[in-house]
């Protein structure tokens, strides 16, 4: 059963359309980048999937759930915002989402936090925007879910830790769960990459293996992207 | 998961709520103190403790509203509103803890008040008013009645008041832009509503009893006319937040 399923899925804003007659299907055990430039419906098509969004058109299943409650226990969301609260002390979240998912792993937390030199005593609001971008990974990777929502994850850290997060999202893997990544920064998240799915207006442009997808154009998927998308 | 939401809002809400309880009671006792002992600053301490009693009343206003838009409409909403919890249960896990902060309220400002106030000499007064009053055992019950209803008739105006608020918010921040702006129109517009709709349904009710009866009575259906408010507000912010849920 695939982890992720949207079937004509469309979303308007006002009378713009976000996302239109959108099908897509993403199975346990892979990697997918999530592709295209602003304004493409990536942020908005895992919005959906979180429930934070209500369709305007067809439907979108995670684990076979409609987004809500019981399709949330399953999903592990990095919003591209801090969304934690900035008074609590990066110890206190970890008992904070021990609390809330049943599938969080309080030791691989800490041990991240170690790794990354994190002091779980500090409060977030005294931490710098780095840090504070590492905390958040942290807890959603923490999770043994069965889907993995990553908005932007490396965009606001530094190189050395750009390969952290990514050897994290690796060692991570699961063959049941998925991990769904929105990023610009191609060339640094394609050496993970299973699969790449190119948005454009709305629509998949493209939904393909990485591999054969290099072999195929005879490029990297970074080049393909700048000449799909080029200005 | 309704028990850990109210736990995590205590926690968040009670590092501001305590404090300012304890800041209030030691203002009051230090005005009871120099009102006593030191002449003009007496007044001086008895006004920085009325500026206190505002304070309270304020902060716990507005820690409520602030809990709802930063919480679930704001930033911190991308992890609040994708938690294994229901709106319902975010819904009711504010105004649950609202609530005992507003009661909580009361019994501070009720215990400030006792503390400015204190001579020595007063418990013995107290113990001997409380022995000779004749309160009759039935005269009891109906205290006792009086009381859970007056409790019922709190909770129920506490969870309303912050539905007016709530939906207000959940309505103005379904726009892209002014947001705040448009919960200020929702909020007038919501109590206009309700003032109509509230004056459009008067109507003479006819008690069939006397006395305390007639009080009880009375009493319902003030609290069945509130909780109907809250109804509204409640159904209005549960289908914004559902629906037309727009973060930033």
């Amino acid at each position: 059963m695939p982890v992720l399923e949207c079937t004509g899925l469309g979303k308007k804003y006002g009378r713009v359309n976000a996302l239109e007659g959108l099908d897509l299907s993403i199975e346990p055990g892979r990697i997918v980048g999530l592709l295209g430039p602003n304004g493409s419906g990536k942020t908005t098509l895992i919005k959906l999937a979180c429930g934070l969004l209500t369709p305007s058109a067809g439907q979108i299943r995670v684990c076979g759930q409609a987004p809500g409650p019981k399709a949330c226990a399953q999903l592990s969301y990095l919003p591209e915002r801090m969304a934690v609260q900035s008074w609590m002390t990066a110890g206190q979240l970890l008992d904070f989402y021990q609390d809330f998912y049943a599938d969080f792993r309080r030791d691989a937390a800490q041990q991240m936090l170690a790794d990354l030199g994190l002091d779980p005593k500090k409060k977030i609001q005294q931490m710098s925007k780095g840090s504070r971008e590492k905390v958040q990974l942290i807890l959603v990777m923490s999770r043994a879910a069965k889907l993995y929502l990553l908005d932007e994850p490396i965009g606001g850290v530094d190189p050395a830790t750009r390969d952290y997060i990514l050897s994290t999202i690796i060692g991570n893997y699961n063959p049941e769960a998925a991990v769904l990544i929105s990023t610009h920064l191609i060339a640094d998240v394609e050496k993970i990459l299973d699969e790449a799915v190119f948005l454009k207006e709305g629509r998949v442009l493209l939904h393909s293996e990485v591999d054969a997808l290099r072999e195929e154009k005879g490029m990297s998927v970074d080049e393909l992207f700048r000449e799909v998308f080029r200005c | 998961m309704l028990t850990k939401l109210i736990k995590h809002e205590f926690r968040a809400t009670g590092r501001i709520m305590l404090p300012l309880y304890l800041v209030l009671l030691a203002t009051a006792a230090g005005a009871n103190f120099a009102t006593r002992r030191m002449g003009d600053l007496g007044v001086l301490l008895v006004l920085i403790f009325a500026l206190m009693i505002l304070a309270v009343c304020v902060v716990s206003v507005v820690l409520m509203v602030q809990r709802f838009r930063q919480n679930l409409l704001g930033d911190e909403g991308y992890l609040m509103l994708t938690l294994p919890v229901s709106i319902h249960q975010h819904l009711w896990a504010k105004m649950m803890v609202s609530a005992v902060w507003f009661a909580a309220r009361l019994l501070a400002m009720l215990a400030a008040l006792l503390l400015l106030v204190w001579r020595p000499g007063n418990l013995e007064q107290i113990s001997f008013a409380a022995q000779n009053v004749p309160l009759r055992l039935r005269d009891l019950r109906e205290l006792q009645t009086l009381m859970l209803e007056l409790l019922v008739l709190g909770f129920v105006a506490c969870c309303t008041f912050c539905l007016q608020f709530y939906a207000a918010m959940a309505a103005g921040y379904s726009f892209s832009s002014h947001k705040a702006g448009w919960s200020v129109l929702f909020f007038f517009l919501f109590g206009t509503a309700t003032s109509i709709l509230t004056s459009l349904l008067e109507f003479d009710i006819e008690f069939e009893r006397s006395g305390l009866a007639q009080v009880h009575q009375a009493m319902w259906i003030i609290i069945a006319g509130t909780a109907a408010v809250g109804a509204i507000h409640y159904l209005i912010t549960a289908w914004f937040l559902k629906r037309r849920l727009n973060l930033a």
